[in-house]
């Protein structure tokens, strides 16, 4: 069931009034569990039996691989564990992507193979649970964490449904220490989560979905719209998947809030960063995160040598891209932000801006504005690249709206783009104006009185409800 | 009152609202999809527009012991021109006549309702009238209050089915404009897009739709406005009497399924059964694959097809508006191919 589902709205509360009914964290975590798995139940039960897989072998090679002493048989261990892991999600994922590009590299090369492909549905969210997954592995084999032998806490660590299906991809090492103790129910907190999921329901519901329609109709028609037309898509595809991505993610983690769990952040602002490093320090956070710690650094990070250093950050560019999905757009939608990264490495800027723009003060210098408007520019025609359905339609897409038409008004017919550009102005000076903060709905700033408070409240959840575009998946469940 | 208690009075406090605006559709069952009636469309009643698919389905079911209804007109909103009182006409005497239409009705729909009076009733006569708009339609459809089948018809999921109305109604557009006219007694501007008078064009419980209101306009001369006019002559940019034609719509497998499993009902029944490919205003040919497919499906001399630029189509006052063509049209047709 999706966030913004009626099933949703009716779960979510059962759920967490028999959750505190227990008093005993244990119970707790068992009925967590239930929970998750109806909750993964209902967009495919077949796939519950491949999640449980996933969470037995890396319980069970997770004892061992603590337990064990033999380095030789820990690390194999977690080769295998890995490799059954990956090997799954290769098999769901990424084999007919593969096949069918084998076959046409063979076919380039005037040899014919026959192209093998598989009836495979993709299980929802098994890019994030199995990444979760891997993680606890590696930590547990680096020593960074204890294996756990509470099955039933590491059941709930891996299926926990706020973050089961599109993330955050938690690591073990903040996660499932949190479901081997007694949780207190903190009334500021969940208080704090509820708004933290109107603000994610905003995103979604107001800004996501009603940039959608407008998004939908130009990529489907491309070639019969005009240059500006084309780059006001661009425009609206690159704050439909943030305000899809990161609405998700601020449900994720205000629901779990509600249960006394804390999630990692997932998105801090990208869209107000200077440069492309900053971008991918506040972009799905916790992917990148991943990559760093376990791909990136294992093959020597930054300190094998420059060579090493550009190869290794454009592996874990390529992978990223290669995450998100079974299509070339993806892999070079990965290799187009790793060039824009490396010459920024190569200078030794990929670390500055650690702090926040405009930091004490109330707008951006012309410099910064400069900046930020420059990385939105390389990360728009990124999402070109990534929302096309294959290459060639993203290469003459791009090269469309660098053509004259580009100066020719914008065609009619393409859904309702200026209401879009309305939302868009608000998420951006809200987000402007609480950049240093969580999420943008921290009422209980606005407001000392209870009263004015409940009134936004009612307001933003009437007005969400009233503007929302049509109801349409969350992008990142695809991957 | 310990912090868990605390959280969960306010957040109840909250949500009182939404929780009377949730009871509100219970007790006043807008969309008449909860409760059993004899009457969808009482004298005057206001409310939002009714699932027709419904509607119907429940008519016959109510009357079929009693009436023993054997001939069908079948379609989408289009077949409303299609009486049956003037049906029954051209039928031989034992014809015992029922509309059996939806709004947006769809190829799915029009199988699945077939297959139900296959098993329900005799099929004696049908008349089906469709388009390309209909053919194109072969899956069920929740996501619209108006269109969806019943799953009586279908064996569809009732859960999806009265979700979708619970849905609809949520909308704060709908249950506002709902609410406050339940409130006020009547519609005012703010609500008459959402609610009208719902027995304004229903005449019978034979599934019949009355344009009477629309003809006595047309007949005082004030029914055409300049905008409707303008709507109409809006068509004047493309030269209709070339030929155009509507894309292939019968391209799966599921279409031809679907196609086949009214054949096989009629087959089997010893049906009489006419198909009528409406004139629609935009004088598209319905696509000649297409019709191929129907032909070789239905037999030729079975599909009566008045697409195209003809002599219901070069006329606007043939139609109300640009999607219904008036009930003269319907009569004349019925009188050419019987």
């Amino acid at each position: 069931m999706s966030f913004n589902s009626f099933e949703y709205l009716v779960f979510l509360p059962i759920v967490f009034l028999i959750y505190w009914g227990l008093k005993n964290y244990r119970w707790q975590n068992l009925f967590i569990v239930f929970a998750s798995y109806f909750f993964y139940g209902v967009w495919n039960p077949k796939f519950l039996l491949l999640i449980a897989f996933t969470t037995l072998c890396s319980y069970i090679s997770g004892i061992i691989i603590h337990e064990s002493k033999n380095g030789h048989l820990r690390k194999t261990l977690c080769v295998v564990n890995i490799l059954v892991n990956l090997g799954i999600l290769f098999t769901y994922k990424y084999f007919n992507f593969f096949a069918d590009s084998f076959a046409k590299l063979m076919d380039g090369l005037g040899m014919r193979v026959d192209n093998i492909t598989l009836t495979i549905i993709l299980p929802v969210g098994i890019s994030f649970y199995t990444f979760q997954a891997l993680s606890y592995t590696i930590d547990v084999y680096r020593r960074k964490i204890d294996a756990t032998r509470d099955i039933v806490a590491f059941f709930s660590f891996i299926s926990f449904f706020p973050q089961l299906v599109a993330g955050p991809i938690e690591r073990a090492t903040n996660l499932l220490p949190q479901f081997l103790k007694k949780r207190e129910f903190d009334y500021t907190k969940s208080v704090d989560g509820l708004r933290q999921i109107l603000w994610g329901l905003f995103k979604k519901m107001v800004v996501a979905d009603n940039c959608a329609v407008a998004v939908n109709i130009i990529f489907d028609g491309w070639n019969g719209y005009n240059g500006s037309t084309l780059l006001i898509g661009g425009i609206l595809f690159s704050f439909q998947i943030y305000g899809d991505f990161s609405g998700y993610s601020d449900i994720a983690i205000g629901t779990a809030k509600l249960f006394g769990i804390h999630l990692m952040k997932n998105f801090d602002y990208p869209y107000f960063s200077r440069n492309v490093a900053e971008f991918w320090k506040r972009w799905h956070i916790s992917l990148n995160t991943w990559f760093v710690d376990y791909v990136y650094i294992p093959l020597g990070g930054s300190r094998k040598g420059k060579y090493k250093h550009i190869r290794n950050t454009i592996i874990i560019f390529l992978l990223s891209g290669l995450w998100h999905g079974a299509n070339w757009t993806y892999v070079v939608w990965g290799l187009y932000h790793g060039l824009w990264f490396i010459p920024l490495l190569l200078m030794g800027k990929q670390k500055t801006n650690g702090h926040i723009v405009a930091e004490n003060k109330t707008l951006p210098s012309a410099k910064e504005l400069l900046q930020i408007c420059s990385t939105f520019i390389i990360a728009l025609f990124g999402w070109i690249i990534f929302r096309a359905p294959d290459i060639s339609t993203a290469t003459s897409y791009i090269g469309k709206i660098f053509s004259p038409s580009l100066f020719n008004g914008i065609d009619h017919g393409i859904g309702d783009a200026k209401t879009c550009f309305i939302y868009i102005a608000l998420l951006i000076i809200l987000e402007w104006f609480n950049r240093t903060k969580e999420h943008c709905f921290e009422i209980q700033e606005w407001t000392n009185n209870k009263a004015l408070r409940y009134v936004a409240y009612y307001a933003i959840a009437i007005g969400i409800l009233w503007v929302a575009g049509s109801s349409t998946s969350f992008i990142y469940f695809q991957f | 009152m310990n912090n868990d208690r605390k959280f969960v009075l306010s957040a109840f406090i909250f949500a009182v609202p939404f929780i009377i605006v949730l009871a509100s559709y219970f007790i006043f069952d807008p969309f008449k999809a909860l409760y059993h009636y004899d009457d969808y469309y009482p004298e005057m009643e206001r409310g939002p527009e009714l699932n027709k698919d419904m509607v119907t389905t429940s008519y016959f079911l109510q009357q079929q012991d009693s009436m023993n209804f054997n001939s069908f007109i079948l379609g989408n909103s289009r077949s409303f021109a299609f009486d049956t009182k003037e049906w029954q006409k051209h039928l031989p005497q034992d014809a015992v006549c029922f509309h059996f239409s939806a709004y947006g009705e769809s190829l799915y729909g029009v199988s699945k309702k077939v297959g139900f009076l296959y098993k329900n009733a005799t099929l004696k006569n049908v008349l089906i009238v469709w388009d390309s708009d209909l053919l194109a339609m072969d899956q069920p459809e929740y996501s619209r209050v108006l269109h969806m089948v019943t799953p009586s018809i279908d064996n569809g999921s009732w859960y999806k089915w009265h979700k979708c109305f619970l849905t609809g109604y949520l909308t704060p557009k709908m249950c506002s404009s709902f609410l406050l006219t339940k409130i006020l007694g009547r519609v005012t501007p703010l609500t008459e897009n959402v609610i009208g008078v719902r027995a304004a064009n229903y005449e019978d419980r034979f599934g019949n739709l009355t344009y009477e209101n629309i003809e006595k306009k047309i007949k005082d001369s004030i029914y055409y406005t300049p905008e409707l006019i303008r709507l109409f002559q809006e068509r004047d940019s493309v030269d209709v009497t070339i030929a155009h034609y509507k894309p292939q719509i019968i391209t799966s497998e599921n279409h031809k399924n679907l196609l086949y499993e009214i054949k096989k009902a009629f087959e089997s029944s010893n049906t009489a059964y006419k198909i009528v490919i409406s004139p629609m205003w935009d004088a598209h040919h319905i696509n000649p694959s297409d019709k191929k497919i129907l032909e070789n499906i239905f037999g030729k001399e079975n599909i009566y097809d008045y697409s195209g630029y003809n002599s219901y189509t070069q006329d606007w006052h043939n139609y109300y508006e640009r999607m219904h063509y008036r009930i003269g049209v319907a009569n004349d047709i019925m009188n050419k191919i019987y």
